[in-house]
């Protein structure tokens, strides 16, 4: 298992290399934006075959922001954490299964156990994604989980 | 909220009458109790302390307890992973449950996904869908204790869009031929939300997956319960098939003719037999597209 951490801020004063590949990305909230950013970071790593997503605080923060503006369609849809990865996937160009999770403070840990216990044949390669704002910033973690067997047939990671 | 969800769940889970405690709890969800959180306590988790308020209340301890989100797919994602939670466990228990709040009815409306007459699945002039709020339980075992099991569901996220299902229906197709693994569903448990692009990608998918099955629907009578509607639709069609009976999509007197499959419409003859595979399908928000295939075991 790796782990990787990114940092970021938002909102970008620049529009993201990625942009062309998102349809209307400027409306993204911080944390889906981060979850692109960092991919196009780290894109030389690939795809997985199986994504645990993690957002600790679930989408309250982009809740909060939809309530205390006019109701907005654009604002609504990111108030999910399922949404969140939805643009992720189009700049992987990926499609495959995606588990959203939500374990209050353990949110990020249980992710980690979850794509140890998912890892194997048939999803050789689990991502754990954690994505939320981390002081002043905002921060992704990946924990890359990659399936192997020994000689006794005993999975490892 | 927290009550009233609370109450629904608790229903649900005596309703189930579950027997020996779960070793695995999941529950499903899109937005857990939010509405009672969001204007004051914006740093806790609606849905984890939802699921450990109930846990408390009627006393279950089980060995593992997780929340899955994944919008209106959330109960189909929560069956896959515990049918993976199944190599590890000898049960566990799926719940669901979604509120109406001011938040969601206002979300919905500012999507203009509301409809303002009555919802017309697969109808041609389909207007958009109603909400409704409900509970399920459902436990899976690896012990054969019902007469029927799932033996098949799949999920997968595509990110075309994040409010569409893929216009083209092929993660859909995906899905329910691997959840089908090969074999024909006897009848189909559509999501039909009543949009436009949903009953669109379903009815394009049916068409050619299972042209023959009568496809129905429930979101009609009982609206679309989020998150809950997955596990909801599948206690359906495990009515429906003990029961040698489907029910027609009420609302909807014709269907459109644009859409090919054989859809169980209010006018449609009453459809009786001996159901053994029923194939339930269900889309969220951000790309989700999942399918579960109940069947009817030889015991």
């Amino acid at each position: 298992m790796k782990e990787r951490r990114f940092l970021y801020d938002f909102p970008s004063v620049t529009e993201p290399e990625w942009a062309p590949r998102v349809e209307r990305w400027y409306q993204l909230d911080a944390l889906a934006y981060g979850l692109v950013e960092s991919w196009w970071h780290w894109r030389l790593l690939g795809t997985p075959s199986l994504i645990v997503a993690a957002s600790p605080g679930a989408s309250n923060e982009s809740d909060r922001r939809f309530l205390a503006a006019a109701p907005s369609a654009v604002r609504f849809v990111h108030t999910l954490p399922s949404v969140r990865i939805a643009p992720l996937c189009q700049v992987m160009q990926w499609t495959g299964p995606v588990v959203c999770i939500q374990d209050g403070d353990r949110t990020l840990a249980t992710a980690v156990e979850e794509a140890a216990l998912l890892v194997g044949p048939e999803y050789p390669r689990v991502w754990a994604l954690g994505v939320w704002k981390d002081g002043g910033r905002y921060r992704v973690d990946c924990w890359d989980v990659c399936y192997s067997s020994d000689e006794e047939g005993e999975a490892r990671c | 909220m927290r009550e009233r969800l609370l109450t629904h769940l608790e229903s649900a889970w005596r309703e189930a009458d579950v027997g020996p405690a779960p070793e695995g709890v999941i529950f499903a969800s899109t937005k857990g109790e939010h509405e009672d959180f969001i204007r004051t306590a914006v740093d806790r988790d609606p849905y984890s302390e939802l699921l450990d308020a109930f846990l408390a209340r009627v006393g279950l301890f089980p060995r593992r307890r997780l929340v899955v989100s994944n919008a209106c797919a959330s109960s189909h994602v929560a069956i896959v992973l515990a049918r993976r939670w199944l190599h590890r466990m000898s049960n566990v228990l799926v719940l669901a449950a979604d509120g109406i709040g001011p938040f969601v009815e206002t979300g919905f409306r500012s999507l203009g996904a509301l409809s303002p007459t009555r919802v017309r699945p697969f109808s041609a002039d389909r207007d958009g869908l109603q909400l409704g709020e409900g509970a399920a339980a459902l436990l899976f075992s690896k012990s054969s204790f019902s007469d029927l099991a799932v033996s098949g569901a799949a999920t997968e996220t595509d990110g075309q869009s994040v409010t569409r299902p893929s216009t083209d229906g092929e993660s859909l197709r995906r899905v329910s031929a691997c959840a089908l693994g090969g074999k024909s569903p006897d009848f189909v448990l559509a999501h039909g939300t009543g949009t436009v692009f949903n009953d669109q990608a379903e009815g394009k998918v049916f068409e050619t997956l299972c042209p023959l099955a009568p496809v129905t629907a429930t979101k009609w009578s009982i609206g679309h319960t989020m998150g809950a509607s997955g596990a909801l639709d599948l206690i359906a069609a495990a009515e429906a098939m003990r029961r040698g009976r489907l029910f027609n999509i009420g609302n909807t007197p014709v269907a459109d003719p644009k859409l090919g499959a054989s859809f169980l419409h209010a006018s449609a003859p009453p459809c009786e037999g001996d159901f053994r595979r029923a194939l339930v399908t269900s889309l969220g928000f951000g790309g989700v597209h999942a399918a579960v295939v109940l069947e009817r075991t030889e015991s």
